[in-house]
């Protein structure tokens, strides 16, 4: 009973805290929005800067075709505002049109075609060297008049298309659910702590057990508020596709709650002031928010990176919420993450228990 | 039987300026309360009396001697203690975003009590305070809502930690008549205090205590008698007295005069008031001003420890 009522003062007290709730709420939307506006992946198009030195018509009619493609974007210009582009990185290659490009119907040797290429982006190159190739074998096939022996038949076997913000959305939840549960309880009890709250409730005969399991059930129903809001406005708003079911969704919101409050308990037991709180949790915090598998998958870090960064609490979290979303993965598929999330609660859980004293924490 | 018992007790904590070494903080601090009294603890600051409170209250370990409230240990039983006592830290603070009204139903809550908690504000004179958070109230409003959730219990003993301290006259002249009223209900009531007239005008009896050691224990009257027993008769008359008749009036132990103004120093005033009177009246001498002032606590804390209790 006395559990019920103290869970139900904080709710109250969550509620009249309107810096709480911007950090729980409008903050992670307004992160989402962030990543959901802005569009990492680029137009998906190749930059092609054409020089023509030709005066050919036919030359002109050629370029009209290449605009026409789906995968090119052309600029023109002279070789010179071209070759400075593609210096500065603002073109994947840039081909040059000879003089007597396509002037002559009856030339018997090849028009050599240069093609300069950005060193640094060998893989766009390559892309642009091989449409380019391909365009003018069409082109060759064409007006020599040979049959056509292959054709290419392309069917799209991935139905759903992995955007950016289906990546990010999932690595946005882990981290606000991190975040929620480490910055809220800790800044919680250590506010009690520095203002005398702890040890007035001290000398009651409330429980410890209470007080923390009133704490803990609070903030479990914050984080899965918070996640249904963050997902209904990615799926609403931002069209995230999100495939799995909603039972393991909250499943792994309540796991990673557990997790990260116990830290968050542990964290608050040894700091004294606010400052010093907020210093302890950046250090548990940041290197998560980068190697966490939250904004970029960690397939772009060295291998041995890789091999470490799996371990990383945040990265089971992310890891099963991205599944759960974008694979419809179900609780048997992410036994591993399961297991890394409960060996980081025992973790936590044990430094809980040592560091986050009751009497310690009145007195301080 | 006393219903709180304290019997040498000793609390050891590191000196400030050398983490090496310790410091008795409480020393063998021994006293008894009887059921219904109003028992001071009266010091300068540093004197030992809020870790003597809060040993009391559970919240410090008790290492050495022993406390027992209404026959239950505080060492081994604080849980069963936490639900008899009440308690007004010295300075306390509440949840910020919980109303008057229900944090007393909060706190009721903690001892499993279902209480009316727009009565208890009534008490203390906050009802009009109910939805208001505890941040928006004065310094001695916030008190008197201590106080009101240390009742919450209805506790059998009430510890109040310097209730009044940083508080205006009004204030605390306010939170005297509270106390006097939850002492007229027959509450045990402990205080800390290191304002003589708090201690003067509130306890039954009081401990003065000074380096962690009490170093006198009575009723407030008593002490005066016991450690400071001259007053001051301080008179003004239309013409000189004679010194040598005056000296030799019994109990007069010095006379000491300044712009027109005698001021003696008596042992009992009520005697050498008689006689100062009748003397004047025999003489035609007219008596144009008079004052008795007895001996304050902290007369008495002056002549035990040489020092004036202050801040």
């Amino acid at each position: 009973m006395t559990l019920f009522k103290l869970t139900i003062a904080n709710i109250k007290m969550y509620i009249r805290d309107r810096q709480a709730l911007f950090w729980a709420f409008f903050f992670p939307l307004l992160l989402m929005t962030v990543f959901g506006v802005m569009n990492f992946e680029g137009s998906g198009k190749l930059t092609l800067g054409v020089v023509n030195l030709s005066p050919s018509p036919a030359a002109g009619e050629f370029i009209s075709t290449l605009e026409k493609s789906e995968s090119l974007k052309i600029t023109k210009d002279s070789r010179e505002i071209e070759e400075a582009a593609l210096k500065k990185g603002d073109r994947d290659a840039v081909m040059i049109l000879p003089e007597d490009f396509l002037a002559d119907p009856q030339k018997a040797s090849p028009y050599s075609i240069k093609v300069l290429v950005n060193k640094g982006r060998p893989q766009q190159s390559g892309t642009a060297l091989s449409v380019l190739g391909s365009i003018f074998s069409e082109m060759e096939r064409q007006m020599t008049q040979k049959p056509k022996l292959f054709a290419i038949e392309t069917e799209d076997v991935a139905a759903r298309n992995l955007r950016y913000i289906d990546f990010v959305v999932p690595g946005v939840v882990a981290l606000s659910i991190m975040q929620l549960s480490i910055f809220g309880i800790g800044f919680t009890i250590v506010e009690y702590k520095r203002k005398g709250v702890m040890k007035r409730l001290f000398v009651t005969p409330l429980k410890p057990l209470d007080f923390t399991l009133s704490h803990v059930i609070m903030r479990l129903m914050v984080s899965i508020f918070q996640v249904s809001i963050l997902f209904a406005v990615a799926i609403f708003v931002f069209n995230v596709n999100m495939i799995g079911n909603f039972v393991s969704l909250y499943l792994f919101v309540i796991l990673g709650g557990l997790l990260f409050l116990s830290f968050g308990f542990a964290l608050a037991g040894i700091s004294k002031t606010e400052d010093a709180l907020q210093g302890l949790t950046q250090v548990f915090v940041f290197p998560q928010m980068f190697l966490g598998n939250v904004f970029f998958s960690t397939d772009a870090m060295p291998e041995w990176l890789q091999k470490a960064v799996v371990y990383l609490p945040l990265n089971y979290l992310s890891d099963a919420i991205r599944k759960i979303s974008t694979e419809g993965a179900g609780i048997m598929d992410l036994q591993r993450d399961i297991i890394g999330i409960l060996v980081w609660i025992a973790i936590g859980f044990i430094l809980a228990i040592k560091l986050f004293r009751w009497r310690e924490a009145a007195n301080s | 039987m006393p219903i709180v018992e304290v019997k040498n007790l000793f609390k050891y904590y590191f000196r400030p300026d050398n983490a090496k070494e310790k410091f008795a903080a409480v020393n063998d601090v021994s006293f008894a309360i009887e059921e219904g009294e109003t028992f001071g603890i009266l010091g300068p600051n540093g004197a030992g009396k809020t870790t003597t409170l809060e040993m009391l209250e559970g919240l410090k370990v008790i290492e050495k001697g022993e406390a027992v409230i209404a026959g239950i240990s505080v060492k081994n039983d604080p849980m069963k203690v936490k639900q008899i006592i009440g308690v007004q830290l010295q300075e306390s603070h509440y949840f910020d975003y919980l109303k008057l009204k229900e944090l007393l139903d909060l706190f009721g809550e903690f001892y499993h009590r279902k209480i009316d908690g727009l009565k208890l504000l009534r008490e203390v004179q906050l009802e009009d305070k109910k939805e208001a958070y505890p941040r928006q109230l004065s310094g001695g409003q916030k008190q008197r809502l201590s106080i009101a959730s240390a009742l919450v219990n209805d506790p059998k003993v009430l510890f109040l930690d310097e209730p009044t301290t940083g508080l205006d006259p009004q204030a605390r002249h306010n939170l005297w008549e509270l106390v006097r009223q939850i002492k007229a209900k027959g509450k045990t009531v402990v205080l800390t205090t290191h304002y003589m007239e708090e201690a003067q005008v509130l306890c039954d009896r009081l401990a003065i205590m000074d380096h962690g050691k009490i170093i006198a224990l009575d009723t407030p009257d008593n002490l005066v008698n016991k450690y400071a027993p001259i007053s001051h008769i301080i008179l003004k008359t239309d013409q000189p007295l004679p010194d040598e008749e005056m000296k030799n009036i019994p109990h007069v132990q010095s006379i000491s005069s300044e712009n027109d103004f005698y001021d003696f120093w008596v042992s009992n005033p009520e005697e050498v008031l008689l006689r100062l009177v009748e003397f004047a009246k025999s003489r035609g001498i007219k008596i144009l001003s008079l004052r008795v002032e007895r001996s304050t606590l902290e007369d008495v804390f002056l002549s035990l420890t040489g020092r004036e209790l202050r801040d």
